[in-house]
């Protein structure tokens, strides 16, 4: 158990445990996510996945356990050097500066990963790989822009970090079809340059669609875990998830 | 025979200090703790309570309590009449309603003093007082001991017991879910701010014989209502009794020793340092909005 | 990046200081010295500007280093028989730094929540108007300069270089040199990645966090900067007026320009500064009439810009004249 310094593996979570005022938010849950995996947590509502992102990030703290990056132990730090350390997040309720414009949202979000020089470029490359382009023409404040917009100017801010492992809490929330299809391509493309994806998501086609690997949570506890394929077969999820 | 005189006084300086750190804080508590929203004007609601007060006894010949009773329902319509008109547009916008409350705080001190000038002819103490050994005793103060102890016992009982408490609860837990749940939301928190200032007015009229009578004596429960409000925390009843009784006793030895002043400082200073030094005195409130802003 | 846009705000800006600058050759000394006082309000405007506006942090604080400013300035002129006036600034500037950087530490590293900044700088700054209030008795000297109680400091020197004293339009103008480098370095912030961070804090704090950001320290350091703004506002009324008394640590004393960056717009400097002194010359026409109601108009607007424009009248009637079609930016633009 003691295989500290695992280069191989991106982020483990070993017994990781958060109670709230004495109910178990998250009991007992180990994660193992190699280099460049794409994985996807699952679940019911209220199962857990958000504080598990949230521990992850170091938004919370967890009442017991361990994370890992990369092999070092980041439990105890602060969500600063997390982010300098290289995970990102894009989390469910909108994380962006609304009275900010677009570019101005990416700067934020980028200024402390790039030379000042570089900045402008960089800023261009991330609205590029999100084709916000025709958006940021006008380069409207962020509270003026539709949700889809929000969404994919939230992922390319997490990008901006130069994450090795990116958390993405439902990312299709609240998307049309086309719209998911372009974020599942963008999910896709991403993972294809080496880039290990966590995120959570709801809708079953969509994780159907990306997933290779997949957790579900169910009242805080890991339920199941393996492909795609070995959980879509597995009853005892379909009966408290899936099949609904 | 004196060591025991000193400990009659020590507990009543104590008791005192605690009372007026609690009574002063309670209705901000209650705000704050349910509607998240501070009200710089706290003060200035309790020095409109005093006034009415004041303004009463002397100028009408009206009994102090039920002078007292008139304070107290002055300032709740007050407050009301400011959430409808103003608090109201801002729920949920903290920074606004800060800035917005200090607007009205201006404006009831400036009105105040161009209505009736830079200060009032007080109103004497009630009820006298007796000796224990050389010093004496405040039967008035005594009994604001005990109305801080049945005012805290009161509201203890209307959020555990009542439909508005439970409701109350509910919002202060998570607006949308309450409102899911067919809770008035608006309601609540009209309610609630009407009951912080209605707090406010009883407490200013109680005070009203104690203090000197003058536009900006709201300031005089500023300090104190603010200290207790952020030592104590989370809960508006537990912790503002728990920071009360704690920084009375600070204050009390304090003022016992040094005066008043030296008092006022040292709980002050205990405050910002809690804030650093003891983050558990103060996780309450830091734990409850991370909560907040959990729930989905 | 480096290119300047003529737009609306930058034309009333440089507006605004060629006009500072007229002044003295059409006004009389007596208003020119008057007009001094405008500009050491919009000192002050400015420091509301940056840990309100840029921040979003709203704070007392401002009376309270703008007080250890003021006194600061005269403690050390006078012990030192107006021979250091130019020290005494600096030391003004920087105790009014320091002040706020260990307040500012006790605040945002305890992670207080916004709501109560405000209470918790209001509270200081009442209490240390009590303070220097008791101080009247002959024990309470720094320097040995007795603080003098209620009636406070005064015969305070001017600052001074060598023998050349700065009093009337040389003060008015050293004012508006100091207020230039200020709107500068203001404006420079709010292009710098120092500002854009500040920005993120506003909007979302702890997004910011994520982004790599130490908000705690940022906060912190914006603070002690606004305070050494405020520090400095207090140092040159303090040599402007020739005494300091407790109330300058009154937060009436920064009422005005909360007030105004409120109205103005919070995020606009160029507004606040031209609503600023605004504000003061109307209040110093209407003072023969009716000076009591100043605090009661500031407190009715300041509700009413609030709730209904919140970013401000300045920054609206900017975006008016901006888009006015084929008008001024148009012609002259770059």
């Amino acid at each position: 158990m003691e295989e500290k310094g695992n280069k191989e593996e991106i982020l483990v979570l070993k017994n990781l445990s958060k109670s709230f005022g004495g109910i178990n938010a998250v009991e007992q849950f180990n994660l193992t996510m190699e280099q460049g995996e794409l994985h996807c947590l699952i679940g019911p509502n209220g199962a857990g996945k958000t504080t598990v992102f949230k521990m992850i990030m170091g938004i919370l703290a967890p009442s017991s356990g361990k994370i890992l990056l990369n092999g070092e132990d980041i439990t105890k730090k602060q969500p600063k050097d997390r982010a300098r350390g290289g995970i990102s997040i894009k989390m469910q309720v909108p994380g962006l500066f609304p009275d900010l414009s677009l570019k101005e949202n990416i700067r934020v979000a980028a200024q402390n990963f790039v030379p000042k020089k570089e900045l402008n470029t960089e800023i261009a490359r991330l609205i590029e790989l999100v084709h916000l382009q025709d958006v940021s023409v006008t380069n409207p404040l962020v509270k003026n822009m539709t949700h889809g917009q929000q969404q994919w100017l939230e992922i390319a801010m997490a990008l901006a970090a130069h994450p090795k492992l990116l958390l993405l809490d439902e990312p299709a929330a609240g998307l049309g079809p086309e719209e998911t299809e372009f974020t599942a391509e963008l999910i896709e493309q991403l993972n294809h340059d080496g880039l290990a994806v966590l995120f959570i998501e709801h809708d079953m086609n969509f994780v159907k669609r990306i997933a290779k690997n997949v957790t579900v949570l169910h009242y805080g506890k890991k339920f199941a875990e393996g492909t795609m394929e070995e959980i879509e077969k597995n009853e005892d999820v379909i009966k408290i998830y899936l099949g609904k | 025979m004196q060591v025991g005189y000193d400990v009659i006084y020590f507990i009543y300086q104590f008791l005192v200090s605690t009372s007026f750190l609690i009574l002063a804080a309670l209705g901000m508590a209650i705000i704050y703790g349910m509607m998240d929203i501070t009200n710089m004007a706290q003060g200035e609601f309790m020095m409109l309570g005093a006034y009415t007060t004041v303004l009463l006894v002397n100028r009408a010949g009206c009994p102090f309590v039920l002078a007292v009773l008139c304070g107290t329902v002055v300032t709740a319509l007050f407050g009301g009449l400011c959430d409808r008109l103003i608090i109201r547009r801002l729920y949920g916008r903290t920074l606004d309603s800060i800035v917005v409350t200090w607007g009205i705080s201006i404006i009831l001190q400036q009105l105040i003093y161009i209505l009736f000038g830079p200060d009032l002819e007080g109103i004497s103490t009630p009820f006298g007082s007796f000796k224990i050994g050389s010093v004496s005793y405040s039967v008035y103060r005594i009994m604001l001991i005990g109305i801080a102890v049945v005012l805290v016992l009161g509201f203890y009982l209307l959020f555990k017991l009542t439909k508005f408490g439970l409701h109350s609860r509910a919002t202060m837990q998570n607006r949308e879910i309450a409102s899911a749940f067919g809770v008035n939301t608006y309601k609540i928190n009209s309610l609630t701010f009407m009951l912080g200032s209605a707090l406010a007015g009883l407490v200013g009229s109680l005070y009203a014989p104690l203090m000197g009578i003058t536009p900006t004596m709201g300031t005089n429960f500023l300090t104190e209502s603010f200290v207790t409000v952020v030592v104590g925390g989370a809960n508006p009843l537990a912790g503002t009794v728990l920071a009360g009784t704690g920084l009375g006793l600070v204050e009390g030895t304090l003022s016992i020793f040094y005066g008043t002043f030296i008092g006022r400082i040292g709980i002050l200073l205990i405050a910002i340092l809690s804030i650093r030094v003891l983050p558990n005195g103060f996780s309450g409130l830091v734990e409850r909005n991370s909560i907040r802003r959990k729930r989905r | 990046m480096k290119k300047i846009t003529w737009n609306t705000e930058n034309i009333m800006a440089v507006l605004f200081f060629a006009a500072a600058f007229i002044f003295p050759m059409i006004f009389g000394d007596y208003t020119i010295d008057n007009f001094a006082n405008f500009y050491v309000t919009i000192l002050i405007s400015l420091s509301i500007t940056l840990i309100w506006g840029f921040t979003g942090v709203f704070s007392f604080g401002q009376a309270v280093f703008y007080g250890l400013g003021a006194y600061t300035y005269a403690i050390i002129s006078i012990a030192s028989d107006g021979s250091l006036t130019i020290p005494a600034v600096l030391a003004a500037v920087a105790v009014a730094a320091l002040a706020a950087a260990v307040l500012g530490y006790f605040i945002f590293y305890g992670r207080i929540s916004n709501a109560f900044t405000g209470i918790i700088t209001m509270s200081v700054a009442t209490v240390m108007e009590l303070f220097m209030t008791q101080t009247s008795d002959g024990k309470w000297k720094i320097f040995g300069v007795p603080l003098g109680g209620f009636n406070g400091l005064n015969k305070i020197p001017a600052i001074s270089i060598a023998d050349f004293k700065f009093r009337g339009t040389a003060f008015y103008l050293l004012v508006i040199l100091i207020l230039l480098a200020v709107f500068f370095f203001v404006k420079w912030i709010e292009k710098s990645n120092f500002g854009y961070a500040l920005f993120g804090i506003r909007e979302n704090k702890l997004r910011s966090e994520m982004f790599g950001y130490d908000v705690a320290k940022l906060q912190t350091v914006i603070f002690s900067i606004s305070g050494a703004l405020a520090g400095l506002a207090g140092a040159l009324f303090a040599s402007w007026s020739g005494y300091v008394v407790p109330s300058n640590f009154s937060v009436a004393t920064s009422t005005i320009a909360v007030v105004m960056v409120a109205v103005a717009g919070r995020k606009n400097i160029t507004g606040t500064m031209i609503m600023t002194w605004i504000y003061c010359w109307f209040t110093q026409k209407l003072a023969a009439t009716g000076s009591e109601y100043s605090q009661l108009i500031l407190g009715v607007i300041l509700i009413i810009a609030v709730l209904f424009i919140p970013d401000g009248v300045m920054v609206a009637l900017f975006k008016k004249l901006d888009t006015l079609p084929g008008k001024l930016s148009q012609r002259r633009g770059g």
